[in-house]
């Protein structure tokens, strides 16, 4: 009976011992500030030193919310001087009312300037860290970061939020549309592909800005060394793999066409040729789709279709073998044709890999596109369009 | 004189043994006067007897009579007012008596003239004869009329129960929208025949206790004697044998006294208000316990898994009641553990927390004053409050108690910012789970809050050793020696169990309880559903 | 002589030897750091070895069928040496437990609770873990079964939802590596998850089972473990490729990656509890075959009163066994597994071998 009483009374006790003694990792929410972007940014004053601004979502409370929100905007950002990312937390953690809620953080913003001096040093945290997640993106500003972190977005509020979900709708068109720190140090840790992070920009006036991405920051090791433009980014996402859902305009001496491509399969194989050189072949299967059709007159059916598929494989295949050209001109492996050999020819790789920028500088790319064009949209020719058909 | 001193002697005890009777007033009179407890052929003295031994109560009623040829017996009827039903005793007693002619003309001779009054007069299906008074105290006090002839040294019991009582109804606890509708009642005998009506089978074994010094409640054991186990039915009966206590009001007192584990806050004695049920769990193996003056009916051994059969899963259809039996396991687990994750992930793992999701509940949680931990016990405490308060009102009143309570409260809480809305969503799906196991609505309370209080400790962790604790907590339970946790084994058939799987499937009584006579279902083709088999046969014709 | 007079089912072993694989085959990346991509292989040659070494076990559990390993010793080196050997198994079981223990911690330390002193975690821990043991293995078995199931179960359904972020050439280039690394990756595997089975040796006798279900217990649960632990390597190599190595957890990580609509992405925690669950059941288990060894050594049967100071004991013990984190993993890497293989292979294949020129193997009751 005496060991009941016991029992009863220990366990009568425990709850308010729990509560009783610290709860050592208890963080109510009402003492953190949701850390939405991170941006970095080049100190003007020092080389050692950066800016670090972090985005946080602002809380604001149910019940007597009603009045200020509308004009006041929905996040806080925050600013410091470190030299290193965790000194600057620390800092910044130091000196607000709350603590950092990092996990929620979506997206890490680099400036211009500071990604082309090397960033190895200022984002070790974020590998290291148990708070920041690799599934954070990155990306290179335009300018500079904290510009795009305190752009008064129209559409969404929080700039962070209106990124991860940008980026998230892309991703649905390719699965390369993917550039997270944990691809971006995945290529890192290769000796010789080069991390890429897409560029962004703001757009619009004071209070209906805009995020645009706007092309890719290409990087050789931690330093980036320029840039392709939106174009060359859609089509280095082609001959990454699979994309589903893009299109492309192409010109041709009889008329102009923009093709809805449905689906596009890019299939890569490496040879050695005899010369010691590489030639890289690029297999590319596409469905496309007219979408839009003008000029092509006097042709019909069959020849139609003959022609048009032959204009978009042209198409595809020039815009393919421009954006090599630009990576080639950089000197970067941005289609990570390293990792490729190393996995398939691992004892051929062992000889090339100590130049390999040399051997990349000579690769010659064949690009061998099929273009199946099964349907024609609901019209087969381009409509005769009447004169005054302009109003409305 | 020694050797019938020591005859009664012996009668008294085992008597005393049946009766489980130990007062000591009673036994201080037996060691003076060993006769006192006889009737005697004196009626005036056995019926003021009789008084004193009921304490002179005042619904004791006393009726002389005359009878036999002129009237040339006397005779007295006692009985309580209340217990026992009038007209019974006029139609059969009375009315027999005034017109009874004794056919023999002899001298009133005390062993001829009763057995003439039981075999001639007397029109009552249960008549016994006793030779003690303490018999026919007891016999009135259960409802019986006794009759006493003068000249005679033995008396009469004669059933003529029948105080009033709630006829057979729908049961109050257990709503069924399809199955019978028929409830227990208070009464004992009604509760048997109704499980009796159930059962038709020669098997079905009933025995009858009384359990109560004071109170001298019956009790009632029903289970099918080929199917039970063993072992269960032993531990049962010894266990019920050594009850010596003043007074069973209601099947709980039993159930708390026979449990395994009676500080666990799980239960480990079923109880049910429907014959259906009760037919079901005897038909399963287990031991109905009767208890006399409540409708409800104890089934032991319980299992855990029981908490989440109903009847009604058996007389719908299998996949419907398969997918309400998920449902039922899904809200057990919301009701322990959705106020403790919902701690953790607030206080502790805001990272798991989609982030718009983690904006709303920031959101929602800007500006309250306490910890989230201290908030949900408020409103867990606020829920229980009103539960509490709408059971125990009468009804119309509990519905307004739960709307002003649920509705107003609750909205008046948020609003006026002393807690966050997600906390308040939170604690009313827990609160509307907690209602889909009813039977384990009491274990689900503490737990609920020790789950909250672990959370608020150490997050999941917390919570993953708890679940692991309360599993490990379960696994050891027993009930009646049959592992309280066993329906879920691996070993044993898993047909009735997290689904309800077609009847036709469940050949074999649950293992872990059923002995013996294991098979319920007969000759068994392969295909098993014998409306296809028939359909083929046309088919070939 | 049980001291535990509970008994379990063949099935429930075998379910309980499969935990106890999948439990520490989920944390990989004591392997992973070694032989990078080609792990697998790595866990494939370790299986094969280990079923080498099982072998021996079942060899053990056939010619003494109700003596645990303690009196198997005493059995066949007589009282002194096997007394000695004794000890120093329970110093091994001791080891076992509070290197498992500390593994919980930091896991969760790493997932969880960063704040939170070690000391109470472990405590909570074993609190629960005691319960278990003063349950005996009748109800440590019970749950074998569910906790292996439910832990195949989430690897499928993981793997399943990471199958668009795996990249198959992330294998490629194999068996580029030097052999020695081969070589120092299996014998980890083999010495630190798959060895760790001796300790079945001492719950044996109370598995009722003939001789032929022992060896399919054994090798069933074994392999189903096994399997467990290679599908999750591959997974993770699938997903992660060329950075796997650098994780403590990579299968956390892998899980985080699965990134499937916002609303769900965060399944790694289904990962975490069932990897703390798997943890739990194999402390559990060491914990119990602690207390067993030490009742048998103390020679008292009443071995639930052991339970709460060898728990302190335990807890105290991890508590001083390493200063850092670093220096548990290294000796992971470097020391433990030749310490080990000492314990879970020659030791056993000694004794089988003096067993069967002693020829002793006679079914007297001690």
């Amino acid at each position: 009976m005496k060991k009941l009483v016991k029992i009863v009374l220990l366990l009568g006790c425990f709850p308010f011992l729990l509560l009783l003694s610290g709860c050592w990792d208890n963080h109510e929410l009402d003492t953190l500030f949701i850390v939405t972007g991170i941006g970095l940014d080049k100190s003007e004053e020092n080389n050692e030193d950066m800016n670090i601004a972090l985005q946080i979502g602002k809380p604001h409370s149910e019940s007597g919310g009603s009045e200020e929100s509308g004009a006041s905007s929905a996040t806080i950002i925050m600013e410091t001087k470190a030299k290193t990312m965790l000194e600057g937390l620390n800092e910044l953690n130091r000196n607000s009312s709350r603590t950092m809620l990092l996990p929620h953080n979506q997206v890490l913003i680099l400036g211009e300037d500071l990604a082309k001096e090397g960033i190895e040093s200022r984002i070790d945290w974020f590998l290291r860290s148990q708070e920041a997640r690799l599934e954070v993106l990155i990306m290179v500003a335009e300018g500079e970061a904290k510009e795009v972190l305190s752009a008064q977005l129209q559409q969404d509020q929080i700039s962070g939020m209106y990124i991860s979900r940008m980026m998230q709708d892309l991703s649905r068109i390719s699965d390369n549309y993917e550039f997270r720190m944990f691809d971006f140090m995945s290529r890192l840790r290769d000796e010789t592909s080069s991390p890429m992070a897409p560029i962004i920009s703001v757009t619009g006036e004071d209070d209906k800005k805009g995020l645009k991405i706007d092309g890719l920051a290409v990087f050789k090791n931690d330093k980036m060394i320029g840039q392709l433009t939106a174009d060359e980014m859609i089509s280095y996402i082609w001959s990454m793999g699979s994309v589903k859902r893009c299109n492309i305009t192409s010109e041709h001496e009889k008329g102009s066409a923009v093709f809805n491509i449905e689906k596009l399969n890019t299939k890569r194989k490496m040879e050695i040729k005899s010369d010691g050189n590489l030639k890289v072949v690029f297999e590319v299967d596409a469905n496309v789709e007219i979408g839009e059709l003008s000029g092509f007159d006097g042709l019909q059916g069959q020849e139609l279709a003959a022609t048009l598929s032959q204009v978009a494989e042209d198409s595809i295949q020039q815009r393919m073998q421009d954006t090599f050209k630009k990576a080639q001109s950089l000197n970067a492996d941005i289609y990570e044709f390293g990792v490729s050999m190393k996995r398939r020819h691992p004892d051929e790789w062992e000889k090339m890999k100590e130049n390999w920028d040399e051997v990349f500088s000579h690769i010659e790319l064949d690009i061998q596109v099929k273009v199946k064009l099964p349907t024609t949209g609901k019209i087969v020719e381009p409509l005769e369009i009447g004169e005054g058909n302009d109003e409305n | 004189m020694i050797f019938k001193f020591i005859s009664r002697k012996i009668k008294f005890l085992l008597h005393a043994a049946k009766q489980k009777e130990s007062d000591v007033e009673k036994e201080e009179p037996e060691k003076k006067e060993i006769t006192k407890d006889s009737v005697k052929k004196q009626l005036s003295s056995n019926v003021s007897n009789l008084k004193k031994r009921l304490s002179n109560s005042s619904d004791l009623k006393i009726h002389y009579f005359r009878t036999g040829k002129d009237g040339c017996y006397t005779g007295a009827l006692a009985f309580i007012d209340g217990l026992v039903s009038n007209t019974l005793i006029t139609e059969s007693i009375l009315r027999p008596l005034t017109v009874w002619e004794a056919q023999s003309e002899q001298e009133p001779d005390e062993e001829k003239l009763m057995d003439g009054v039981i075999e001639q007069a007397l029109c009552s299906g249960e008549i016994e004869k006793i030779l003690e008074l303490p018999q026919a105290v007891a016999g009135c006090l259960s409802g019986d009329t006794v009759l006493f002839m003068e000249g005679c040294a033995s008396a009469l019991v004669i059933s003529t129960k029948g105080w009033d009582k709630r006829s057979v109804s729908e049961p109050q606890s257990e709503t069924v929208v399809r199955g019978p509708r028929e409830g227990f009642t208070e009464n004992l005998r009604t509760n048997t025949s109704l499980i009796r009506r159930k059962i038709k089978s020669g098997k079905l074994h009933v025995e009858n206790m009384k359990i109560g010094r004071k109170t001298q409640t019956d009790i009632c054991l029903m289970y099918l004697e080929d199917v039970v186990s063993s072992d269960v039915i032993r531990t049962v009966k010894s266990r019920m044998k050594q009850l010596d206590v003043d007074a069973i009001l209601e099947s709980g007192y039993i159930e708390e006294y026979i449990e395994d584990a009676p500080l666990s806050p799980f239960p480990t004695v079923g109880y049910t208000e429907k014959p259906d049920v009760a037919a079901g769990k005897i038909l399963e193996g287990r031991i109905a316990i009767i208890v006399d003056g409540t409708p409800f009916v104890l089934t032991a051994p319980m299992l855990f898994v029981e908490s989440f059969q109903t009847t009604e899963d058996y007389y719908t259809r299998t996949i419907y009641a398969s997918l309400m039996r998920v449902t039922r396991f899904i809200g057990y687990l919301i009701t322990i553990f959705a106020p403790g994750i919902y701690i953790s992930l607030s206080d502790f793992h805001q990272e798991i927390i989609p982030t718009t999701l983690l904006f709303t509940i920031a959101n929602a949680r800007e500006g309250t004053p306490f910890p989230v931990f201290v908030e949900t016990l408020i409103m867990v405490f606020a829920f229980e409050i009103i539960r509490e308060a709408g059971i125990r009102l009468p009804r119309p009143v509990g519905q307004a108690i739960s709307i002003v309570g649920a509705l107003v409260m609750g909205d008046a809480a948020v609003s006026a910012g002393l807690v966050g809305a997600p906390v308040v969503i939170v604690v009313a799906i827990t609160a509307v789970s907690a209602f889909l196991v009813p039977s384990q609505s009491d274990s689900v309370s503490m737990l609920r809050v020790a789950m909250m209080a672990l959370a608020s400790f150490t997050g999941w962790y917390g919570l993953a050793m708890g679940s692991l604790a309360i599993l490990l907590y379960l696994g050891s339970l027993t009930s009646f020696g049959v592992p309280y946790f066993d329906g879920f084994s691996w070993n044993h058939n898993l047909q009735d169990s997290l689904v309800r799987m077609p009847l036709w499937t469940m050949v074999k009584r649950p293992k872990y309880i059923a002995e013996g006579n294991i098979t319920r279902i007969g000759k068994i083709d392969p295909p098993l559903r014998p409306h296809k088999k028939e359909e083929g046969e046309d088919e070939d014709l | 002589m049980r001291i535990d007079k509970g008994r379990i089912s063949g099935k429930q072993f075998m379910f309980a030897i499969a935990c106890f694989i999948q439990s520490s085959g989920l944390l990989t990346s004591f392997v992973s750091g070694v032989t990078k991509q080609d792990s697998w292989l790595v866990i494939l040659l370790g299986s094969i070895f280990s079923l080498l070494m099982l072998w021996v076990y079942r060899r053990l559990m056939i010619v003494f069928p109700d003596k645990n390993l303690l009196e198997i010793f005493e059995e066949t080196y007589g009282k002194v040496i096997g007394k000695i050997l004794g000890v120093l198994y329970l110093f091994f079981f001791f080891t076992l437990s509070a290197l498992n223990l500390i593994d919980l911690g930091n896991f969760t330390k790493l997932t969880a609770t960063r704040e939170t002193p070690m000391v109470v975690l472990i405590l909570m821990c074993i609190v629960v873990a005691a319960i278990a043991v003063r349950g005996g293995i009748d109800l440590v078995g019970k749950y074998s079964t569910a906790f292996s199931v439910v832990a195949v179960v989430i690897v499928i359904i993981s793997t399943l939802l990471v199958v668009y972020q795996m990249d198959f050439e992330n294998f490629l280039p194999s068996f580029r590596l030097p052999i020695i690394k081969y070589i120092q990756g299996t014998h980890i595997v083999t010495a630190i998850p798959f060895g760790e089975l001796v300790v079945f040796l001492m719950i044996h006798p109370n598995v009722k089972q003939s001789n032929k279900e022992i060896t399919k217990n054994l090798f069933i649960g074994f392999i189903l473990g096994a399997i467990t632990v290679f599908m999750v390597v591959l997974r993770d190599i699938a997903v992660l490729g060329n950075i796997m190595d650098v994780f403590t957890v990579p299968s956390l990580v892998t899980l985080h990656l699965a990134n499937f609509g916002v609303s769900m992405s965060r399944i790694e925690i289904l990962f975490a509890i069932i990897l703390i669950i798997l943890l739990f059941f194999k402390i559990v288990i060491l914990y119990y075959v602690s207390v067993i060894a030490m009742a048998h050594l103390f020679k008292t049967k009443a071995y639930k009163r052991l339970v709460l100071s060898a728990g302190a004991f335990i807890v105290f013990y991890s508590m001083t066994l390493y200063p850092s984190g670093i220096a548990h993993s290294t000796s992971g890497q470097e020391t433990i597994p030749f310490l080990w293989t000492v314990y879970e292979f020659i030791i056993p294949l000694v004794t089988i071998i003096v067993a069967k020129f002693k020829k002793n193997p006679k079914k007297q009751e001690a």
